[in-house]
This record gives structure tokens, C-alpha cells and sequence, in this order.
């Protein structure tokens, strides 16, 4: 079953001297449970594609169809009748996010960190601790629960942030580069993590990285300045 | 939500601790400054209308000379180089207007460094009934128009470390205390009182008074009275009411500049929030950012911002009360040090009214200056944490 899928997917960025075109007539189906691993050279629109994907970002042209609703397409494609807010409830909702920086908050234990969407979506507070810990656990990190990003390693925090992309239990969850600023045991982690959910949990995945070697276990999406490759 | 937004809005001021800190203390700052000038503004009308009530006479007449600086002079405590004969004094007295009457000779003995002044006040036998609220805490009254004794203020007693019987050298001549006034905190308690007649031979002015305090059977009737003893050529005569509202005339005419201060905090402080918030909207972009990609609602996100500004806000006004009343004494050494005249007692009202407008207003102001930034910050696209926002 195609969970996500996006449509001769276009954006381009005015520029001042003419638009540069991100990305031009992307189509992707995204199956329930596959990993996908999305590679290509630095500016060839990974970032972009899956911000689109990921409902940040809209597209100038074509269409993202989530669950069979068109959910966010572009100018040329008519409807953009989807608002932010919802977009965003729909991020909460379905989705997770795993960034190359780790971004979590600073003032924040890894716990307040990873409760987050919980919270957000309303979660009572001893539920958002139950399932909060549960998760760093399911990350190795049980007993660093209470530290704060600044007392743990990047392996550490990038595990955090993949609890926090994780705790609310999304249908799909997306990660930019989310091993580049770390070293190979950790990378290593991380992507083992990602193959464990995507078998045991039945989760989608869709990782961007300009590692080649990086693409393992499902399909790989190759892209080229701003078009899909193979 | 409103809880744990606050909780995670203590949370980040906690981690900027020291930015959090001088924030707060600028709003706190602000908050006493505006309610010390509040406060001030109110506390010493009241102090004057205190001391003016306890003097217990309406009418004043004094020695030729500036009417007013006579007066002031009198509230204060200090010699007046003008003196009243004392066969006009029995001429003014005699006027049917004049109830009761008290004649008084003072006069204010610099002590050997210079740095401070004993006040002797020769008075005559009305004066413990017509001043208010006077009354003996031991001792007696003089034993006679003439006897070489003193009553001591309570402060007087106290410092000095002074009791019934023991003795004061007073220009060479050694007197008795015989009594000790009770606290009223007015010029007073900082007074030595002598019979009339003593104080007036022991300063070597015999039969000169430095001024008569009336008190009228009808205050109505103030106006002829002064009139009429306006033709007299050397006395000045003046109400105690116009000499109250003659200082406070000094006051009004720095009232604008006192405001303008005050406003002036608040401005401060309206600043000071709004700077921390738009730097705090700004550092915090990027996670502001990852807030929204998670798909934290805009109103959430609005709430979390702002309240950093009411937490900061509050704050800084709670730490502005306390401040207020720790201020409280240097505030009022630094007015009696520079103004001309302060009346005795605390001149800085602190009551709950005013404490309480100035943290509101404070606080409404702070409160209002988070809007803008946390709005910024609300608005944040889930962008800035893939592309530009920092971490
Ligand atoms: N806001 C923007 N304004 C203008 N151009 C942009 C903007 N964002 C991205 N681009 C351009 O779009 C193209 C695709 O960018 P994108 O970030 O998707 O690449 P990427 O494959 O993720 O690269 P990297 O591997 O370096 O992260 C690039 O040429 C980039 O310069
Ligand atoms: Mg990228």
C-alpha cells in the first residue's frame, strides 16, 4: 500500500538572478514499511525533496498525496486549500523528523526532549513519561534520561533525537543526513536503529545522505541536479 | 499546556541564567525606582501635613523677615535672627481672634565639629497643652517660669543616654532634666525644652521671643486678624496652611520632573524586556524551528514564547518590591541629604496601592513587549531547521 507518494513534484527558489530550479518532475511512491534511502551530491534537491515530502515545504508544481488525499501540491496544481496548521497536526500526527544536527532543546533533558510531540499532541503527562522512557530505552539511552544535550555525546544525542522522531509513534519518519556529524560506530548505530524500527515496528523510512554506501537494506532513490536518477 | 509552556519557558531562562538575571534586575530596578518617586511624591505631602498638624497652632507670627523661611525654619529646627519684643508679643496676644497662644524662643547650637546642631526650644507654659499628641513618658514639666531644667526629646534621652536628675551643661550653665518626652516622631524627639525665661537668659535675649504659634477661636476669621496685625512694623504674620502649601509648591514644581523619572523606568524596563525578547526570538530560531517541524500549533508556540517575557516580567517586578523596601532607607538619607527641607518621620509611602500600581504597570508593560517577538517567533517556518537556522 502507497502511503506517501509525490506527483511531478517541481519547486523552484526565485533567485535574483533567475530561479533555480530544486526540483524538477519528481514522482515517488513510497510504500507502507519500505526504507527508502533518497542519495545524490550536494545541491541535487535531497534536502528539498524531503522537506516536500515531509509537508514543510510545498511544492511550485505537482502534488503530495498522503494516504490518497492530496495533501499539499503546488500553484500550478490548484488546490492549495491544505493550511499550515493543518499541515502541521499532520506532521504530528503521522510523521517524524531526524536532522543532521540533532536539534533538540538545549535547556531541555533528553526525556522533556523526547516527550515533546507527545505533549504537543495533548498526551497527559504520566503517558508522556511512560512512552518517553520506554523509547530512550529502546535506544539504549534508559539511564541518561535525565541529562541534558549538552551532557551527552553526539551518538548519544542523535539517539535522543531519533526516540523524540519516534515516541508518537508516526507512520513515516524522514532523516536528513542524520549520521553526517557523526563518526562510524555511531553512524553505524543509527542506521541499525533505523533498519530495527523499519523491521520490528513496521515503520517507513526515508533517509537522505550523500553516502553511497549508506543506502542499505530497501530501495535507493537516486537524485541528479533535481531529478530522479534511477 | 499553559503549564508546561511556563515550565519549559523556566526551563530556557534557567539555561540563559545570567541574561535571565540581568534582565530581571533591570525590570526590578525600574519597578522600585517608579514606586520610590510614587511613593515619595505621596509620603512627604503626608509627612508635612504630620509635622505642620503638630506644631497645634494655626497662625504664626515671627520677626520681620521672610514670612515663609521663618516657617520653615520653625519646622525644621534652626535659629531665626528676627525676634519679636516682648511688649508686641502681649499686643498680638490680647487680639480678640486669639484663642490660646504659645511663645517660643529657639535656638541652635552648632556642636564643636560642626557637624551637627542641638535645637533648644525655650517654651512657656500653653505649649504642653496646645501642642497635639506631646506627653511626658517620665518625669514632669519645669517647676517653675524659671527654673534651670529641661525636658528632653525622646531621641535627645536616648542618645545622650540622659535620665531624671542627671544634668546637661547648656552654655556653661548645668541644668536639670526633669522629664522626657514621649516618641512622636517629629522634630521633638530631637529637641531639648527649656522654661521660656531661662532659654531667653541663657542665649542673653532677654524679653525677645523668636515667634507665637495662635491658635484662633475661628479659623474663619484668620484673614482680619492678619490684616491687622499686618500694620504692625515688625512682625510677619503667616497661616500655617499657605506655609504647607508654599513648600509643597516647591514640590509640585519638580513634580514633572519626578514622573518624567518615573516614566522613564518604565521605559527602561518596557526596553530592556523587549531587547532580551527579540534576542531570545532571534537565538532561537532554529528551535523555534524544530518546534514547528515536530508540529507544535502556532498558538503553542506563541504561548511557549511569551512566556519567557511574563515569567522574566514577573520576576523582575517581585524582585522590584523587595527592592523597593530595601531601598527604602538610603532613598530617604539621600532626600534629607539634598533637599532644603524634609519634615521628620518616613517620607516615602510605601503603601500596598502604590506598590501595587507600579508592579502592574511594570508588569503590563513587560508582559505587552513580549508579544512582538514571541509572535516572531510563532511564525517561524519548520525550514529554518533544515536549510540556514542554526542549532
Ligand atoms: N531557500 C533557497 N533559496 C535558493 N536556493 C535554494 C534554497 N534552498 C535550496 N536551494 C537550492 O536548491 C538546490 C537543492 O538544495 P538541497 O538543500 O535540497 O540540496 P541537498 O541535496 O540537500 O544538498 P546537501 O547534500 O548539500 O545537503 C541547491 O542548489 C540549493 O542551492
Ligand atoms: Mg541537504
Amino acid at each position: 500500500m502507497t502511503i506517501l507518494a509525490a506527483e511531478h513534484v517541481g519547486r523552484d527558489y526565485p533567485q535574483p538572478r533567475g530561479v533555480v530550479r530544486a526540483l524538477d518532475n519528481v514522482s515517488l511512491a513510497i510504500e507502507a514499511g519500505e526504507h527508502v534511502t533518497v542519495t545524490g551530491a550536494s545541491g541535487s534537491g535531497k534536502s528539498t525533496l524531503l522537506a516536500i515530502l515531509g509537508l514543510m515545504e510545498r511544492p511550485t508544481r505537482g502534488r503530495v498525496v498522503f494516504r490518497g488525499d492530496v495533501v499539499s501540491s503546488g500553484r500550478e496544481g490548484g488546490d492549495r486549500s491544505v493550511s499550515a496548521s493543518r499541515l502541521a497536526a499532520l506532521r504530528l500526527e503521522h510523521m517524524g523528523f531526524v536532522f543532521q544536527d540533532f536539534r533538540l532543546l538545549r535547556h531541555a533533558s533528553a526525556l522533556d526532549n523526547v516527550r515533546l510531540p507527545l505533549e504537543f499532541a495533548g498526551a497527559s503527562r504520566a503517558t508522556s513519561r511512560v512512552e518517553a522512557e520506554r523509547w530512550l530505552d529502546r535506544v539504549g539511552l534508559g539511564d541518561r534520561a535525565h541529562r541534558k544535550p549538552g551532557e551527552l555525546s553526539r551518538g548519544e544525542m542523535q539517539r535522543v533525537a531519533l526516540a523524540r522522531a519516534l515516541v508518537h509513534r508516526p507512520a513515516i519518519v524522514f532523516a536528513d543526513e542524520p549520521t553526517a556529524n557523526l563518526d562510524r560506530a555511531n553512524a553505524e548505530r543509527v542506521h541499525e536503529l533505523f533498519a530495527e524500527f523499519v523491521r520490528d515496528d513496521g515503520l517507513t523510512v526515508v533517509v537522505a545522505t550523500h553516502h553511497h554506501d549508506a543506502a542499505r537494506g530497501g530501495r535507493e532513490v537516486r537524485l541528479r541536479e533535481g531529478v530522479v536518477e534511477s | 499546556m499553559i503549564v508546561r509552556s511556563f515550565a519549559l519557558a523556566l526551563a530556557s531562562l534557567r539555561f540563559r541564567g545570567l541574561r535571565s538575571a540581568l534582565t530581571a534586575l533591570g525590570i526590578g530596578l525600574a519597578t522600585a525606582l517608579a514606586a520610590t518617586t510614587l511613593g515619595f511624591r505621596v509620603g512627604y505631602e503626608e509627612a508635612l501635613e504630620r509635622d505642620v498638624d503638630a506644631m497645634g497652632y494655626q497662625v504664626l507670627v515671627t520677626g520681620k523677615g521672610c514670612p515663609h523661611e521663618a516657617a520653615t525654619l520653625i519646622l525644621r529646627g534652626g535659629s531665626i535672627p528676627m525676634y519679636i519684643q516682648q511688649g508686641v508679643a502681649e499686643h498680638i496676644v490680647s487680639q480678640p481672634e486669639v484663642r490660646d497662644a504659645t511663645r517660643f524662643f529657639m535656638q541652635s547650637v552648632s556642636s564643636e565639629d560642626g557637624r551637627s546642631a542641638q535645637l533648644y526650644v525655650g517654651v512657656d507654659e500653653r505649649f504642653a497643652e496646645l501642642r497635639p499628641g506631646i506627653a511626658l513618658q517620665r518625669g514632669a514639666w519645669f517647676s517653675s517660669a524659671v527654673a534651670d531644667e529641661v525636658v528632653l526629646g525622646y531621641n535627645v534621652a536616648e542618645y545622650r543616654r540622659l535620665e531624671l536628675g542627671d544634668s546637661l551643661v547648656v552654655q556653661g550653665r548645668s541644668l536639670t532634666v526633669r522629664g522626657v518626652l514621649d516618641k512622636l516622631g517629629t522634630q521633638d524627639d530631637g529637641t531639648v525644652f527649656l522654661p521660656l525665661a531661662t532659654a531667653q537668659d541663657l542665649f542673653e535675649r532677654r524679653d525677645r521671643l523668636t515667634g507665637i504659634g495662635l491658635q484662633l477661636h475661628d479659623i474663619g476669621a484668620a484673614g482680619t486678624l492678619i490684616d491687622r496685625l499686618y500694620e504692625l512694623p515688625s512682625v510677619q504674620v503667616v497661616r500655617m496652611a499657605q506655609v504647607q502649601a508654599t513648600i509643597l509648591g516647591i514640590l509640585t514644581s519638580v513634580e514633572g520632573l519626578l514622573f518624567a523619572f518615573g516614566g522613564l523606568c518604565l521605559l527602561v524596563a518596557w526596553l530592556g524586556v523587549l531587547n532580551a525578547a527579540l534576542l531570545s526570538a532571534y537565538e532561537r530560531r532554529g528551535e523555534m524551528g524544530v518546534l514547528r517541524a515536530i508540529g507544535c500549533s502556532t498558538p503553542r508556540l506563541f504561548l511557549m514564547a511569551w512566556a519567557e517575557s511574563i515569567l522574566l516580567a514577573a520576576i523582575g517586578v517581585v524582585a522590584g518590591l523587595a527592592l523597593t523596601f530595601a531601598m527604602r532607607g538610603g532613598f530617604e538619607a539621600f532626600v534629607r541629604d539634598t533637599l532644603a527641607f524634609v519634615p521628620a518621620g518616613p517620607v516615602v509611602a510605601l503603601r500596598p496601592g502604590i506598590l501595587a500600581s507600579c508592579g502592574m504597570a511594570v508588569l503590563a508593560l513587560c508582559v505587552l513587549a513580549g508579544v512582538v517577538p514571541a509572535l516572531r517567533s510563532a511564525r517561524q517556518t519548520p525550514m529554518t531547521t533544515i536549510r540556514g537556522g542554526d542549532s
